[in-house]
Formats: C-alpha cells, structure tokens, sequence
C-alpha cells in the first residue's frame, strides 16, 4: 500500500499532556498521542468523552486549557491568526454534520477555501480543482446542485471534497460515518482510506463505529477518563484482556 | 450571595453584547474587507426589502389621511392635511414603521440564518476554510442593514406621501404638485435630518440585535428559533429605546 510506504516516524500531529474542561467537567485529563506522517490513526472513545474537543483543539477551533499541541512541528497555541490560518490551509477537517453551507452551490461550496488561500488560480484553474476532487468522491454531476438537494451520503462525500480542496498534509475527520446506513458507511470508510492512498495524507479520525474503525486504522487510540488509555493496531487492542479495552471489540 | 439566576443572566448578556459591538467596531475597520458579500447583503437586505416596505407604506399614507381627515374637518383646518400627514410621516411614523417592519422581516431572517449556521457548524467551517466568520458574516450584515434602513425609509416616506396624497383625492382635489408644495413648504430641516439619523441607528440596532442573536445560539434547532424569535423582539423593543433618545437629544438640542 502506498501509504503504508509513505509513512515515517515523523510526527506531523504531536499532543502532549492536553486538558481541557468546561466549568467543573474535565473533558480531557492529559491527553498525549503522536500521529506520524503518512499515518491513520483512530481515536476510540464513547459518546461525550472528549473525542469532538480533541479535534478542535487541534485545529485551534477550542482552546486547550493546558498542555501542548503540536501540528507539523507548529505548537498551535503559539500561533497568531495570521498562523493559524496558514495552519489550517494544511490541515482539512471534515465536520460530523458536513457543515456545508446551504446557502451555496456544490462549486461554492468547494471554491470558497479557495477564495482566501489559492488566490494565484484563475478561474480555469480553480474550475478543474473542483472537478477533480468532485470526480474523486464521484460525484462530479452534482456541481450545480444545492446541498440541500443531496443525500446523507452524498452530502459527505461533497464535504469530503470541500475538505481536500487546499490538497491538505493532513486530514481530521469527526464521526466520518455515523448517521449513515452501514452500506453507505462503508463506502465512505473505504473513500478514506483511498484518498489517504491518492492523496498521500495522513489521517486522524473521530469514531466510534467498529467496522469503519477497522477499515481505516493504521493505530488507535483510546480515549478514556479524559487520557490516552491504550495505543496499538486493531488486533493487538481486540485480542487485549483489559475489559475496557475489550468493552469496544464486543 | 448569590444573585437569582435571570439577573446575573441580563448582565451577562449586557456584558456579552457590549464584547460583541466593540469586536464589531474591531474588525469593521481592520482588512481584509469582504466587498463583495457587503454588496450582496445590501442587495438581499435593501432591494428585496423594497416592495414589503413600499407597500406598508403606501397604507399607512392612505390611512392616515382618511383618518386623520374628520378630526381636521371637525376644527376647520381641512386645507392643513397634507401638512399633518407630512410632518407626522417624515418625523415619526415613516421612521418608526419602515424600522419595526424591517425588524421582523431582516431581524428574524438573520438571527435564524446565522442559528442555523451556528447549530449545524457552518459558521466552525467557515473559520477553518481560512475565513474570518465574524467579518465575512456580522459585518456584512450589520453594515448593510445599518446603510440600508435609511434608504428604504426615504423611499417608504416618499411613497407614504403618495399613498396621502391619493387618500386626500378620494373625497376632494388637489393637485400632485400642490399637494407636494405644501407637505415640502411645511418641512424644515430639522424635522429631516434628526429623523433620517436615527434611522442609522435603528439600522444598525436591528443588524446588530439579529446577529448577535444568531451567532451565539445554542440548544440546537430549538436554540434556532428562540433566536430568530428573541432578535425580532429585543430589535423592535431597541426601535422604541432609540426612537425615546431621539426625541430627547433633538429637544435638547432645540431641533424639535
């Protein structure tokens, strides 16, 4: 596989020691995880354990209470706007909701991260990117369309596209196929793990849904009591004797 | 001790709108300048706007006439009509019905727009794509609205007048000019420019009061419509505040 060549052990997501906590609830208690280039790597917890605050913390969305955030060997909470900005133009993040903006076409929607930060496209340029990334989810036909008019699934891929627009290093993905029926599901696992193939990304993915967690894992993590409670691939965590390691496998 | 619960609630809100306002002056002033969104706003806000207020101001021209017409026949000052209608569109009502008409139609429209955006995380994506939402979407708005309201009030008093104007023709004549020379002859300035400056304001009240609302909504759906709702009543309640102020500082000012 090429991303599996294309991987190293430099870290291109670097997290140290992160908390986080909302008035009296600790949401994360330390948490510590390395992602390496070229990497795909699950975080495992269930609902309300911090999985969503993680992300975006690290994409600077929320600010960590302590600890250090590292993102292509940036510490992120040492970044101005102007930073941060450049940052994100190399970090994609596909939301759980899709986030796509209703009020815009399929084409808006995929040039409006374009407009800030590929200002050196013509309109041509810009015009075959979105083609192209359309084309990749397959779903090239529906450039015209609104939002509105698409499918659960369709809607994913399309925020998918969006997301690999800036052709981004690496890719967050919050709950990438939860609310989604499990044929669907595992087609948007398996467009994951070809576009960290084409795209030569590396990945960090939100989950909780074992198929798509096995389909996509290189690594895992789990995320319990607000820390990093177990790292190792999915058949070194499925064959574990700890029971809350094992509660996820069941 | 502790305060109850809907007190320290009001200051809170109170502190978080002041933070709001102060971060719209901020990032008015500072590039990057989001022209063409700005254009765009105006042409949704003002343009469409437009029939909505012509029309409302069309009745309330007309039915101010018709009613007001018995009371002055009663004291023998029929002939001061266009006057009376005049001076009560252009001072007070045109003003004041043109703001709480746009309150409900762009007040609500914004504060469910910027809910929605908000609950369903457009307004995080927006942030991550490299765009300031802040500047992108508050600005925009609050800008348009404040630049749109006192063009479409002078277009409603315009058309407020010729609705007045037709109502005064239903059971006499006068001529269109006649009828304009003395509504103008009546007016001074200080009955046009403290009424078209308060319309900034309530411009920039209803803008402001819609995204604010929007922007911090919470509790999903439900949080969407509590918005749109609270941005419609805390705007028109601001028309009435502004509207008192007004009357104040130009009496003080000896413009009344």
């Amino acid at each position: 596989m090429e991303s599996l060549d294309a991987r190293s052990d430099t870290p291109i997501i670097r997290l140290t020691e992160v908390k986080k906590s909302f008035d009296d609830h600790v949401v994360l208690d330390g948490f510590s995880l390395k992602v390496n280039k070229g990497e795909s790597v699950v975080i495992l917890g269930r609902s309300g354990s911090g999985k969503s605050v993680l992300i975006k913390c690290i994409i600077g969305l929320i600010k960590a209470d302590q600890g250090k955030i590292e993102v292509m060997g940036r510490d992120i909470s040492q970044l101005d706007t102007y930073g941060l900005d450049k940052m994100r133009a190399k970090v994609g993040f596909l939301f759980q909701s899709n986030a796509l903006y209703d009020s815009m076409t399929v084409r808006e929607n995929l040039l409006f991260p374009m407009r800030r930060h590929l200002t050196n496209l013509d309109r041509r340029e810009s015009e075959q990117r979105v083609i192209e990334k359309l084309t990749h989810v397959g779903l090239a036909d529906t450039i015209d369309m609104m939002p509105s008019a698409l499918s659960g699934g369709m809607k994913k891929r399309i925020a998918l596209a969006r997301t690999l627009i800036l052709n981004p290093e690496v890719i967050l993905y919050d709950e990438p196929t939860t609310g989604l029926d499990p044929v669907t599901g595992k087609e948007i696992s398996l467009l994951l793990r070809e576009t960290q193939r084409k795209y030569n990304t590396s990945s960090l993915i939100i989950s909780h849904d074992m198929k798509c967690v096995k389909r996509t894992a290189d690594r895992i993590a789990i995320l319990l009591s607000g820390k990093c409670y177990a790292v190792g691939t999915y058949d070194e965590l499925k064959q574990s004797s700890d029971k809350n390691i094992h509660a996820f496998f069941e | 001790m502790k305060l109850p619960d809907y007190i320290s609630g009001f200051f809170e809100d109170t502190g978080n709108m002041a933070r709001f306002v102060a971060r719209y002056f901020r990032e008015l002033f500072r590039p990057r300048y989001e022209v063409r969104q700005f254009v765009r706003q105006c042409y949704l806000i003002g343009v469409l706007s437009f029939p909505l207020i012509a029309v409302t101001g069309f009745i309330m021209g007309l039915v101010l006439t018709m009613q007001l017409r018995p009371s002055l026949i009663a004291y023998g000052v029929e002939s001061q009509l266009p006057v009376m209608v005049g001076l009560s569109i252009v001072r007070e009502i045109g003003p004041v019905i043109t703001a709480l008409i746009f309150a409900g139609k762009i007040s609500s429209g914004i504060g469910a727009e910027l809910g929605s955006m908000k609950v369903t995380e457009q307004i995080d994506a927006m942030e991550v794509s490299g765009t300031n939402p802040f500047k992108y979407l508050v600005v925009t708005r609050v800008l348009a609205t404040t630049l749109m309201l006192p063009v479409l009030t002078v277009l409603s008093d315009a058309v407020s007048l010729y609705g007045s104007y037709l109502g005064v023709n239903i059971k006499g004549h006068t001529s269109l000019t006649l009828y304009f020379f003395q509504v103008f002859q009546s007016l001074g300035f200080g009955d046009v420019l403290p009424a078209l400056i308060k319309t900034f304001f309530f411009g920039f009240a209803i803008g402001l009061i819609g995204c604010y609302m929007g922007y911090n909504s919470k509790k999903g759906t439900e949080g969407v419509g509590r918005s749109a709702n609270a941005a419609v009543v805390v705007s028109s309640l601001f028309i009435f505040i502004i509207d008192l102020l007004a009357v104040q500082i130009t009496d003080l000012l000896g413009l009344n």
